[in-house]
């Protein structure tokens, strides 16, 4: 452990000269002590050196630390304290700055700015216990210290207003006071930072402070216990939702693991629809949801933990008897879920409409993309987005004639298997819905061919994984008489392979992806539909774009 | 006239049937004597005339196929150059 003696010291000289600017700024505010005035202004120097101080040994604890990551998230959180109880003395440099415009010092003294003072003094007592042992519960204190700044200067603001409307000569001095409140207001957002920035070194990962506290009221733990819950790890996923798995230590708790998913309202409100959409029919199938907790733009789930492996990690690193397992089971159920929710209606996925309302987010990776026209000789090549228009009357004409419920965002790490016991289930379920299930089969098959493996091994497996996948969706469409099959399922994978490359960056993996949606469009629109017009039943998707 | 540096390049995935237009294209083309080839507004216009140098290569490693055909040509240089003018030489015919 390197020594962290000589920072602590500077840090403490700190807080209590940032304490003392505080004091004397108060004086001056409450009693006219204007002789404080000038030494403030001195001291403001002297923290700033301080500042100085404690970055340079940050950055050379950095640099001992080597392979020491503690050391250097700590470094870290105690350069983003420093820098904000610096901004903590500027404010009250400023404060008296303004005060010098007050014209009836007594005016100030009636709007009390003594219990703003006093808030942000009780945050700044924490901080250095907090910061040193990493303690959530008095950062968390730290933290709600913005909260009552907040609430004391709109009390004030409300005042001021008022009596501005009275109207009266006081006007200048109503206006320099607001000036000196919001001050105080400020500084509370500098505690916010530094609480959030000594959460985050606690929990080990950057988290703002509505997000823990969506994990405390969703976990419905008291403040601060949120310790006794240990965040094992935590991911973004690709729709800006956060996902932490969280161990619960608390008694009663018994240690177990549960999920914990934050995300925007509205993508939040979609995900619980989503389980609730399976759970009455298909209980077992998707995570029991534990908690649900909504703020005013953010949610969160509180959800079972599955045991149980995503289907991505058997493929990639199971042996071929495992792979063989999960695929019979996740077969077996997609038949059973689709034979027993087929319902007669007409559904058309407008596979080339979502293809449409991506593609400027492709376009931002891979530019050039899409305007693709040329001529060789004689030969004249459309453009993609040619070929696009033109599959659009192909798709108005073959429609699915049945629904039944699909998971929506078939992607192979959105199912979990347990090989131990079994069971299959499916997450991240914010697209589920009744719809045509060729959107389902498209999304999966392309879902694994875009996995980013380059071993020949892992390759074939893929390959084979989708062909055997393709060929037990094909069946299943013979069985039940669903004519127009390959034809939607092409059009499902131009669409996957299409808008997949906004996700991937390797320009040569992107262009194979983009190039056999374009083959595939190609082959659509030279097909020429049998006798009857409108007739695709002959039509078979061209299976060489499945091997890679 | 083709500017000094002039590049198309067309990629595409194919299969054995659909491969067939293009191969028809540019044979079509060499033999009409006239080569074009346009993508993104910029256009090529090639002459083939003269000697062609062709270089068929097959070959297969580990079952991955390469077949390539390469065409080289030279442009007489006073079409890419009009300032280089032939050279006329003149003898003395009275000989001493």
């Amino acid at each position: 452990m390197p020594n962290l003696r000589p920072i602590q010291e500077n840090f403490r000289f700190l807080i209590l000269e940032v304490t003392k600017q505080l004091d004397s700024t108060l004086s001056v505010l409450e009693s006219g002590a204007i002789e404080l005035i000038e030494g403030v202004y001195l001291k403001d120097d002297y923290i700033d050196n301080l500042r100085g101080f404690i970055d340079d040994k940050c950055l050379s604890l950095i640099r001992e630390a080597g392979q020491d990551e503690r050391t250097v998230e700590l470094a870290r959180a105690v350069d983003t304290v420093t820098s904000n109880l610096e901004r903590i003395a500027d404010f009250a440099v400023n404060i008296l700055g303004q005060y010098r415009y007050i014209k009836d010092t007594s005016l100030l003294q009636r709007f009390e700015l003594q219990p703003c003072f006093a808030e942000v003094l009780s945050g700044m007592e924490r901080i250095e216990d907090a910061l040193f042992t990493s303690d959530v519960a008095g950062a968390l204190k730290i933290c709600r210290s913005e909260f009552t700044l907040d609430k004391l200067y709109a009390e004030r603001f409300k005042r001021v207003m008022e009596e501005l409307r009275l109207g009266g000569e006081r006007t200048e001095d109503l206006v320099t006071t607001l000036f000196i409140a919001r001050y105080l207001e400020r500084m509370g957002d500098s505690l916010l930072n530094i609480g959030e920035a000594i959460i985050s070194l606690a929990l080990r990962e950057r988290l703002k402070i509505h997000q823990y506290w969506a994990l405390e009221e969703t976990l419905d733990v008291g403040e601060g216990e949120g310790e006794r819950l240990r965040l094992e790890s935590i991911a973004e996923t690709k729709s800006g939702c956060r996902i932490g798995k969280v161990r619960d230590l608390r008694s009663g708790g018994e240690g177990n693991l549960v999920l914990f998913k934050e995300g925007s309202l509205d993508k939040m409100i979609d995900e619980r629809d989503g389980i609730a959409f399976w759970q009455e029919r298909y209980p077992a199938l998707v995570p029991k949801v534990l908690g649900w907790q909504e703020g005013e733009h953010h949610a969160s789930l509180l959800l079972e933990y599955l045991r149980g492996k995503t289907l991505q990690e058997i493929l990639l690193d199971g042996d071929t008897a495992e792979v063989n397992t999960a695929l019979s089971a996740l077969t077996s159920a997609l038949r059973e879920i689709w034979g027993s929710t087929r319902k007669d209606e007409h559904v058309n996925p407008g596979f080339v409409r979502q293809i449409a309302k991506r593609f400027d987010d492709v376009r931002v990776v891979h530019p050039d993309f899409g305007s693709d026209d040329g001529e060789i000789g004689g030969l004249s090549i459309p453009s993609f987005d040619e070929l696009l228009t033109r599959a659009e009357a192909v798709e108005a004409a073959v429609g699915a004639r049945f629904s039944t419920f699909i998971h929506g965002d078939f992607n192979v790490d959105n199912v979990i298997f347990d090989p131990q016991t079994g069971r299959l289930h499916f997450i991240d379920l914010h697209r589920s819905r009744r719809a045509d299930y060729v959107q389902d089969v498209s999304v999966f098959m392309v879902s694994n061919f875009r996995l980013p493996v380059l071993a020949k091994a892992h390759r074939r497996r893929l390959s084979a994984v989708i062909q055997a996948f393709y060929g037990f969706a094909r069946d299943f469409a013979r069985e039940e008489g669903d004519a127009t099959f390959e034809v939607r399922l092409t059009l499902g994978m131009i669409r996957s392979f299409t808008t997949s490359t906004r996700f991937v960056l390797d320009d040569r993996f992107a262009r194979s992806m983009y190039l056999r949606a374009r083959y595939l469009l190609e082959r659509l629109l030279a097909h020429r539909p049998g006798v009857e017009l409108g007739d695709w039943s002959a039509f078979e998707l061209p299976a060489n774009v499945l091997v890679s | 006239m083709a500017n000094d540096h002039d590049e198309f390049r067309h990629e595409s995935l194919e299969d054995r049937h659909s491969i067939a237009k293009y191969l028809t294209a540019l044979a079509e083309a060499f033999a009409n004597g006239n080569l074009t080839f346009r993508h993104d507004g910029q256009r090529i216009s090639l002459e083939p005339a003269g000697l062609l140098k062709f270089d068929v290569k097959a070959a297969r490693k580990r079952g991955a196929v390469k077949v390539s055909l390469r065409l080289h040509w030279q442009e007489e240089e006073e079409e890419r150059d009009p300032s280089v003018g032939s050279l006329v030489i003149k003898t003395d015919e009275r000989r001493k």
